[in-house]
């Protein structure tokens, strides 16, 4: 037996190589697998050497640039007067709608946003593999960046915590292949999933041939699995395409967040408990008032029928028409 | 006992280097001017070893070096190993069959294993549904990806061999190859 084994050894020893990967791939599925005690040690090594690198290199950068600066700043003071005024006349404008916002929304019942812990972090590394596109922050589970996650910056959704170590956290980003998100059209509300495509846009798809989308729509959150904020910017179509055949239309669609330029995102708290799974008191719990208001205006106010005079004739509100549409497939990996 | 130091030693220092490596390339290598690059640092590595290693301590450093990738990477487990595998695999069987000698044909060597990572890479995504639009990214940034390949292969591999020298590993594998001994 042990000759056996000895004259094969190198074939064997073959096969078990091919075989270990293999294994991992089926057994850990499209998904990272979480860290282990080897891959703890190995990145509390790497960590430090990417925060040491990137802060070396930003701050080498910003002196660069302070001198560079420092040339041209009466000029650039002079148009940043001048950018102040304007801004100052904007702000004034904004506040007025921001008011009117706020009586509409008061008007219309419209749901408050989901609120949350968030916790801002800084980008410190991003995928060693180009074909994959993750992000590494500097915040971790001590300060109380967990998995699953969402992550959003200024401009939009960036993506969700895939691995946590004490003070480094991993994000799987919005353009990695094996990311999905739940999205709406703005303009009208059509349902669809975003997925990734390992590039620098994303698709949107299952999205019906008939749906109306064109170039410059807005693609946002539609809160569905409630990881998500409903109405965060996703991105923004770029082209449509509708094949000669069958019943869907694929549409690209091109980041909000510039995932090249990525410093500082925020990340964000989910709800502790899924909405699917929420009680009435945990709905209750997390928009007090909102439930009560509701009941009352059912109370005082469904008896009016639609063809009574008297009827209030409150707005449609804006989740209005994707209640009407029929919900879309969804793949298992949808957020 | 001091050999069997040495030889601890010099595979702790070669995951420490691909520790170093995968800092790097997660982070200066992603600058908007470099990241066209496409650079893999650690498959110089991976090519290095499968020329100047035994086939079981160059197998056990692939693994270590394929998990090192994949806790630096959104890959799915198990993937990034098996492409660098691979590419070991093959460079063995090309050293059996050509000789190696020159730095030149290291070069080369370096510049297929690119091509055999890349294909190998395709293969693996196409099979698990993880490849989206990856193929298309991957054959435009192919050409800079091979010739970056090229230009750092010589540093990498001369700072590869200054440690194997730095750990008298360099004379066993000198050895080794004139014995023609494997395991």
């Amino acid at each position: 037996m042990w000759n056996i084994i000895k004259e094969y050894r190198h074939y064997l020893a073959t096969l078990v190589l091919v075989v270990v990967p293999v294994i991992a791939l089926n057994a850990g599925g499209k998904s990272p697998a979480d860290f282990h005690w080897f891959d703890r040690a190995a990145v509390s090594v790497s960590a430090p050497v990417q925060s040491a690198i990137r802060w070396s290199i930003e701050t080498s950068w910003d002196a660069l640039q302070s001198y560079v600066m420092l040339l041209s700043t009466q000029s650039n003071n002079r148009s940043l007067a001048l950018e102040n005024r304007r801004l100052l006349n904007e702000i004034a404008a904004f506040q007025e709608v921001a008011r009117e916002n706020d009586r509409l929304r008061h008007l219309v019942d419209f749901n408050a946003p989901l609120e949350g812990r968030k916790i801002v972090a800084q980008v410190i590394a991003q995928d060693v593999n180009p074909q994959f596109r993750m992000i590494r922050l500097n915040k971790g589970t001590k300060q109380g960046v967990e998995v699953g996650m969402a992550v959003i910056a200024l401009e939009g959704v960036v993506g969700r915590v895939i691995r946590a170590g004490n003070d480094f956290s991993d994000v799987l980003s919005l353009l990695d292949s094996s990311s999905a998100i739940d999205a709406l059209v703005q303009r009208n509300r059509f349902r669809g999933v975003v997925e990734g495509q390992g590039g620098s846009t994303l698709s949107m798809k299952y999205l019906r041939r008939t749906d109306d989308v064109q170039e410059g729509d807005l693609i946002i959150a539609s809160g569905i699995g409630g990881l998500f904020p409903k109405g965060l910017t996703i991105g923004k179509v770029t082209s449509v395409k509708k094949k000669n055949f069958g019943i869907s239309q694929t549409v690209e669609v091109a980041p909000a967040a510039d995932f090249n330029r990525l410093e500082e995102v925020t990340v964000i708290d989910p709800p502790k408990v899924p909405l699917e799974d929420a009680t009435l008191e945990d709905v209750q719990d997390r928009f007090p008032g909102k439930h009560t208001k509701k009941e009352e205006r059912h109370g005082e106010k469904h008896p009016a029928k639609p063809g009574d005079e008297k009827a209030p004739k409150t707005p449609p509100t804006p989740s209005a028409p994707a209640a009407a549409t029929p919900p879309a497939a969804h793949p298992p990996g949808a957020q | 006992m001091i050999h069997e130091i040495y030889r601890a030693a010099n595979f702790l220092l070669v995951v420490l280097l691909c520790l170093i490596f995968s800092a790097l390339q997660s982070v200066v290598l992603k600058l908007s001017a470099l990241s066209w690059l496409e650079l893999d640092l650690l498959l110089l590595v991976v090519v290095f070893l499968s020329l100047h290693r035994g086939f079981m301590e160059g197998a056990c450093l692939i693994l270590v070096i394929g998990r090192v990738a994949e806790i630096h990477s959104g890959a799915p487990t198990g993937i990034l190993t098996a492409c660098y595998l691979s590419v070991f695999l093959a460079i063995l069987f090309t050293k059996e069959l050509f000789l190696v000698a020159t730095t030149f044909s290291s070069i080369i060597l370096a510049v297929a294993g690119g091509l055999i990572w890349k294909v190998s890479f395709l293969i693996l995504a196409q099979r698990y549904g993880i490849l989206g639009n990856t193929w298309r990214s991957s054959l435009e940034y192919l050409a800079p990806f091979l010739l970056s390949l090229g230009m750092f292969s010589r540093p990498v591999f001369h700072l590869m061999r200054s440690l194997d020298q730095w750990t008298h590993v360099e004379r066993e594998s000198e050895a080794r190859e004139l014995t023609g001994e494997e395991f």
